[in-house]
């Protein structure tokens, strides 16, 4: 294989990975980062967001878009029940008890996850005008992965420009930046707060939903997939949603770059980059919390 | 108040005292026969433990009553969440506290292992219902398996693979012991027979994404790859496949039966369709005793459910722990059930003529070659060759 087919390998195949973690993980980065709270249980949502896909085209045979959007609203109403009752009680007390609880919850997910639907890892089934490959000239590519990039690519866009040209994106960035601040000039961070969680969970529920197919939809999914969410946060910053993104694009590429060029060092591409990383800038790429 | 208190618990205390002086020991220790199960019902490999189960409690509940009267069977059931240290503290409970006369269970190698020490030393014969590394029947005199070993599916695949005109070959395991055990099998068999292996890649089991480990496959131009991969990860193995255009361009895959397994295959995509495996099991396997199995599994346990070989492997066997306890009675002791156990012939197994090959302690079955085809819209096994029954290769190229 020559120089440039390796590369348009590793550059392809890594971006969708990379789009799906993204996706999952800039829900985290943005509660993590705005609430304060080590919420560990992300990936419970994102889990959630996968089954509740699979049982809406199963059972109820919906288009997949629909589907997706409807778990996505789903989890997120879910989120925000859980938010109110567990997680405001946690906000000032400490990371200790946070972790605690987040832990706790990924137990119960996981344990109704394995009650309802079995310990058989699920599929999601993609829709058909989806699957295949596509010749793009110099060879030919799978239409799904294409899909996901342009998907990951679309929604980190719609962030930014939520982020950073609306009021609703001002009034995030402020509370962000020093929440005692803000809620002194009147921003209502109560509900800011349980509207960020909500988002949050429903992007991870969607990328949880079109990742079914490269992370396989298990009840032991939030557990296994955490540390890559959190290696994704960390190295990328808290608080913004341009960090994760360049994260995921690095670890993701990068995980390919050493799949496929060194395999017997591919698991520690991802391990070793995170020590280098938060050795040279513990706060990650792009931080946006201000020690307080 | 005090000497209330007292009389109070003098009473309770000679109530009991009483009742286990007066009562009949309504189960004598000599009439039951106990049988200690342990399983992963719980935890990462739930499936595989559940699936054992099942298979067990099938063949309890068809053959239930097929023991001499005054003799019963008990079957004690115990979760070990596929943790070694847990198997080991499990099995000193059931052997020392309920007086187990024989174990069984035992869904992976490291659990196996864990337990060799305590049941040589209590004679108390383990029957491996999973746990497929080859050694470990050599490690304790008083285990004998009924599942199967990596090299008795991944060495006849090697084998099929160079005699069907597949001259360079590329595999791709999980990173784990199976895994490695299975590389080392396809690797003997096809090379032995004529053929090349161009690369050997092993991927860690958190491994989701597989396409990168295609891409690098494709590079090496093989015309067959052979996959074995941890549980669940089939499915996006055989997407990588496609997209990175190897079946597209011809290429075989090829595999153990261990990641097509029946049940499962059903809920896989349709990417998986034209994978080649040698299985020790098909649901579809015709023969009487398999389709008599079948047809009690789908009235247990649903129409759309499906068994695989692990579930056999638990019927088979609770079939021979039965055959002992029928033929031995409740007062054997472990040598004798170690004796019956080693000499069993499954004359009704729904894997064929299968069988345990008493010197080695280990199973003797035919291997059928299984091709995944898209069968009433599902994905399922479809058996097109079938070999004669075979003990476990690596022990012959290893002997003692």
């Amino acid at each position: 294989m020559n120089v440039s087919e390796t590369l348009i390998s590793i550059l392809f195949t890594g971006t969708a990975y990379a789009m799906v973690l993204y996706i999952i993980s800039v829900g985290l980065s943005i509660t993590m980062g705005l609430l304060g709270i080590a919420n560990l249980a992300h990936g419970a949502f994102a889990m959630a967001g996968g089954y509740l896909l699979i049982t809406l085209l199963n059972r109820l045979t919906l288009p997949f878009g629909l589907a997706l959007v409807l778990s996505a609203v789903i989890v997120a109403g879910f989120s925000v029940v859980l938010e109110r009752l567990l997680y405001a009680r946690v906000y000032k007390a400490g990371e200790f008890d946070q972790v605690l609880l987040s832990v706790g919850l990924i137990f119960v997910a996981s344990a109704i996850a394995q009650y309802v639907y079995g310990p058989i890892p699920k599929t999601v089934a993609v829709p058909l005008s989806l699957t295949g490959n596509i010749d793009l000239g110099l060879r030919t590519f799978p239409v799904y992965r294409i899909f996901l990039v342009a998907t990951g690519v679309a929604i980190f866009v719609m962030l930014l420009i939520v982020i950073e040209r609306t009021n609703i994106g001002m009034r995030i960035r402020a509370t962000v930046d020093n929440r005692a601040m803000a809620e002194a000039i009147g921003i209502n961070t109560k509900t800011l707060f349980s509207v960020v969680f909500a988002v949050g969970s429903a992007l991870a529920a969607i990328g949880g939903g079109l990742g079914g197919d490269m992370i396989a939809i298990t009840p032991g999914y939030p557990l296994e997939n955490l540390a890559y969410f959190l290696i994704v946060v960390s190295i990328g910053g808290l608080g913004t949603v341009s960090g994760p993104f360049l994260a995921a694009l690095l670890l993701g590429i990068g995980d390919s770059a050493c799949k496929i060029l060194v395999p017997q060092f591919g698991a520690f591409f991802i391990y070793l980059s995170l020590f280098g990383f938060l050795l040279l800038r513990p706060g990650g790429l792009l931080n946006r919390v201000q020690e307080q | 108040m005090r000497i209330r208190l007292v009389a109070v618990l003098g009473a309770v205390a000679g109530l009991i005292a009483s009742a286990e002086l007066l009562a009949p020991t309504y189960a004598l220790a000599d009439d039951v026969f106990k049988v200690g199960f342990m399983a992963p019902l719980s935890g990462p490999f739930a499936a595989l433990g559940d699936s054992i189960d099942r298979g067990a409690r099938l063949y309890e509940k068809v053959h239930g009553n097929n023991i001499s009267p005054g003799v019963t069977i008990q079957v004690i059931r115990r979760d070990d969440a596929g943790v070694p240290d847990n198997t080991r503290r499990i099995a000193q409970e059931l052997i020392v506290r309920d007086n187990v006369k024989v174990i069984t269970g035992i869904a992976l190698s490291p659990q196996g292992f864990a337990l060799s020490k305590i049941a040589t030393e209590a004679k108390i014969p383990v029957v491996l219902m999973n746990a497929t590394t080859s050694s470990l029947t050599r490690s304790s005199p008083y285990f004998v398996r009924f599942s199967y070993t990596q090299w008795q599916t991944a060495y006849p695949m090697g084998v099929w693979a160079a005699k069907h005109g597949v001259k360079v070959a590329a595999s791709l395991v999980a990173d784990y012991a199976a895994g490695v055990d299975s590389e080392a099998a396809f690797k003997k068999g096809f090379e032995d027979n004529g053929g090349k292996i161009v690369g050997a890649d092993r991927a860690p089991m958190v491994t989701t994404d597989y396409l990168p480990f295609m891409e690098r496959i494709k590079a090496e131009k093989p015309e067959a790859v052979f996959v074995f991969v941890n549980n669940g990860r089939m499915p996006a193995v055989a997407k990588a496949f496609n997209d990175a255009g190897l079946k597209a361009a011809g290429v075989k895959l090829v595999g153990p039966g261990d990641n097509a397994l029946d049940d499962e295959l059903q809920t896989m995509p349709a990417d998986v369709e034209g994978f080649i495996t040698a299985a020790t099991y098909a649901a579809g396997n015709p023969s009487q005793g398999n389709r008599d199995f079948v047809k009690a599994w789908k009235a247990e346990y649903g129409e759309n459910s499906l068994p695989n070989v692990t579930a056999v492997s638990g019927w088979d066997a609770m079939s021979a722990i039965y055959a002992a306890a029928k033929e031995l009675g409740p007062g054997a002791d472990g040598a004798a059930i170690l004796k019956s156990l080693s000499n069993w012939k499954g004359t009704s197994s729904p894997r064929g003529d299968a069988s345990v090959d008493p010197q080695t302690r280990d199973i003797v079955l035919p291997i059928k070659m299984n091709k995944v085809e898209i069968v009433n819209g599902k994905p399922a096994n479809v058996t097109f060759e079938e070999e004669a029954p075979a003990k476990d290769p690596w022990k012959t190229f290893n002997p003692e």
